[in-house]
């Protein structure tokens, strides 16, 4: 290579005619020749790994992408800390999608092309998952996405999902329901956007399977924007509902709850989903929330070692307790790097050593991931329950299986 | 039957807050003749100015009302003197169109100096609903269909009875004819906005323990708010009582009887259907010229 430069630049003074012409074209040359030896470079013989995050960290879905890019950082924080991985630090590289496909196809874009990332690591909302699946798949790049829509990954090779699949969110609720509440009859209110109705569907399904005792007596639906859902409820009392189960995100849940408040209906018992997981929103719910049930893959009230280290270092960090995505954006960065080991450095084969991690214990549970099975997470969910003060304990302890 | 009722309160409950929102947007209509489409951000900034000058600065309710009127009133005089106004020489679309630019404004403001998230607000008077007769009705209801019948009343008082309002209805009509009458436009225009935005802000405390603050619902609750106005009619001082009330009960109706699926395409067929047989509105009468 310094041979090719010094005789580059040889070349380069024997055509130059004129002082000036001759710095311009030299600096051209040298322009050229750094483009060639920075560009032809393979990304993972830096001295870092990249990996790049597209979240919706802003927007009217912060609420996801927010923590989620935190739980990144601190676990990026903490494998550097620990000395990188095969000697080499994490790097991320961040955007901001707000939740917006057209955004995420630039940035996604930007960092497959320009940044030359190892993994990614988004989205945040089904339709910008969608998005950076379809590019990592044709650049053979690995992504982590974030939702309980597990199918997103289904036949795609370079496809993963790092958060609870529904499936095993409602399995966990399910059981639940059979064993400790002992309910016949059920309602269901859920969002009508994509994650709502399709985790309602899939939560009826296995309803069927796993219990079916169970009958189903009323289905409804709101739209994320709406702040009354006063009609629901009453709609699904009339029908008999013993329980009635919430599949929805963001603040939606949180006017549901507080109907469910002021509409003096606590007798009937009020369920969510792993998205209503919001530390933030229980809160500000205050005494409304109380007797609330909720399914998380964090143990709140009742943490192991990993769990209890994750939180206080997290609350240690950004002051405030973790929501479940940001378990979700923790376990994926960890899981990136434990390919990373796999593969021995040869981010070519990430992939293919993503799909040979087994028995890999993140904070949110145990992770296998095999070609035909993207969704790693094995079951381990937990049902909470919450107190007037908007504090959680394990919702056995007040429904014990009978 | 309770149950009608119930849908019927919910109804009335949503309604009053569209109705609020559609108050702002009738004054600066009827005041200046430009729509304004950044009530929805206005209100929304009101709600989060004063949940900080109620929980941080600590001020009493009372206070917090006059304090975030004063602010929002401001904050619309700047946007009226400086933006609104000067793009106004080349017609009212203009202006018409900067709304929408402050729209943007406002809702960026409160991502960048507050929060991204949606906010509880504590109410006037408690959490705990009525029961009446097995209905519940929450007490911030009859606050905000109590304090926004007190606000027409002042209005219509104001419009009708006392020499400004006259001076500021003049000013909109007849630019020109109220200049030559020794009128003051510019300061009737700006007083116009400032009463206004001022009202935007105390809506924004008035519906925020309903609507939670914080700006990711702005567009929304603008968007019903015009509806509300447009359907009652917007040179009625009544029509975003009647218009928002309307709104909110057909919602609430279409979301218990049919499905929440349905409701803004109900609502949204009863504009058209309004709008095709009485383009002004139901309250809303001709306009009469006077020589």
């Amino acid at each position: 290579m310094e041979d090719f430069i010094s005789v580059s630049i040889f070349i380069n003074g024997k055509i130059g005619r004129g002082f000036k012409m001759r710095k311009r074209l030299f600096s051209v040359v040298c322009v050229l020749l750094v483009g060639v030896v920075f560009g032809s470079v393979p990304a993972f013989s830096g001295d870092t790994y990249k990996i790049g995050t597209v979240l919706a960290t802003g927007g009217r879905f912060a609420f996801l992408g927010d923590p989620e890019k935190k739980g990144v950082e601190l676990a990026v924080d903490e494998i550097n800390a620990a000395g990188g991985i095969l000697g080499k630090k994490l790097e991320i590289v961040s955007y901001n999608d707000e939740g917006n496909p057209g955004k995420t196809a630039n940035l996604i874009d930007r960092l497959i092309k320009k940044d030359k990332v190892v993994g990614v690591i988004g989205a945040s909302t089904s339709g910008t998952i969608h998005v950076v699946a379809t590019n990592c798949e044709m650049a053979k790049i690995p992504q982590f996405y974030i939702s309980g829509n597990s199918s997103i990954c289904s036949g795609k090779k370079y496809v993963f999902n790092a958060a609870p699949a529904d499936e095993l969110d409602a399995a966990t609720m399910v059981d639940f329901l059979r064993d400790n509440l002992k309910i016949e009859k059920l309602g269901i209110i859920h969002d009508a956007n994509e994650y709502g109705t399709r985790s309602a569907e899939s939560f009826t399904a296995i309803l069927k399977d796993r219990a079916p005792g169970i009958k189903v007596v009323g289905m409804e639906k709101y739209q994320s924007g709406d702040r009354d859902m006063t009609a629901q409820l009453i709609n699904l009392k009339n029908a008999g509902s013993e329980c009635i189960v919430i599949w929805g995100v963001g603040f939606a849940p949180a006017v549901i709850v507080k109907n469910w408040h002021q509409l003096g209906m606590k007798k009937i018992k009020l369920m969510g989903g792993a998205g209503m997981g919001s530390h933030k929103m229980i809160k500000v719910l205050g005494p409304a929330g109380e007797g609330l049930l909720f399914n998380t893959v964090l143990n709140y009230g009742d943490p192991n070692v990993k769990e209890k280290k994750f939180i206080a270092a997290y609350q240690k960090k950004f002051k405030t307790v973790p929501p479940t995505f940001a378990a979700v954006g923790y376990d994926a960065a960890y899981l990136l790097a434990e390919g990373i080991k796999l593969c021995k450095g040869d981010t070519s084969k990430l992939s293919e050593a993503i799909d040979r991690i087994s028995g890999f214990e993140g904070v949110q549970g145990t992770f296998t991931f095999a070609p035909d099975k993207c969704n790693g997470l094995l079951p381990g969910c937990y049902v909470m329950a919450v107190d007037k003060d908007g504090a959680y304990y394990p919702a056995e302890k007040v429904h014990p299986k009978k | 039957m309770r149950d009608f009722f119930q849908f019927l309160v919910s109804g009335i409950t949503m309604g009053s807050v569209y109705a609020l929102i559609g108050v702002g947007v009738y004054l600066v209509f009827i005041s200046t003749r430009v729509i304004n489409f950044a009530q929805g951000a206005l209100v929304q900034l009101g709600g989060v100015m004063a949940l900080t000058f109620l929980l941080s600065w600590h001020m009493p309710y009372l206070l917090v009302f006059f304090m975030t009127f004063f602010v929002a009133a401001l904050a619309g005089v700047f946007f009226e003197r400086f933006l609104v106004g000067p793009s106004g020489r080349s017609g009212v679309l203009s202006s018409v169109l900067m709304t929408v630019g402050g729209f943007i404004f406002f809702e960026q403001m409160i991502y960048v100096f507050w929060t991204k998230d949606e906010l509880m607000f504590p109410p006037i008077s408690g959490e705990m609903p009525l029961n009446l007769f097995g209905v519940m009705v929450i007490p911030q209801a009859i606050w905000i269909v109590g304090i926004t019948f007190l606000l027409l009343l002042s209005l219509w008082f104001f419009f009708s009875r006392s020499i400004y309002g006259s001076a500021m209805m003049a000013a909109a009509e007849k630019p020109e004819a109220a200049r030559l009458v020794g009128i003051n436009v510019r300061a009737m225009t700006s007083m116009a906005w400032a009463l206004a935005t001022g009202i935007a802000g105390v809506a924004g405390i008035l519906i925020a323990p309903i609507t939670f603050a914080g700006g990711s619902l702005s567009a929304e609750i603008g968007i019903k708010g015009f509806v509300a106005v447009i359907l009652g009619g917007i040179t009625h001082s009544m029509g975003a009582v009647v218009g928002g009330i309307l709104l909110g009960v057909v919602e609430s109706l279409t979301t218990g009887y049919l499905s929440s699926g349905f409701k803004d395409a109900i609502s949204l067929a009863l504009l058209i259907f309004i709008l095709a047989l009485r383009p002004q509105g139901l309250l809303g009468g001709g306009r009469r010229e006077k020589v």
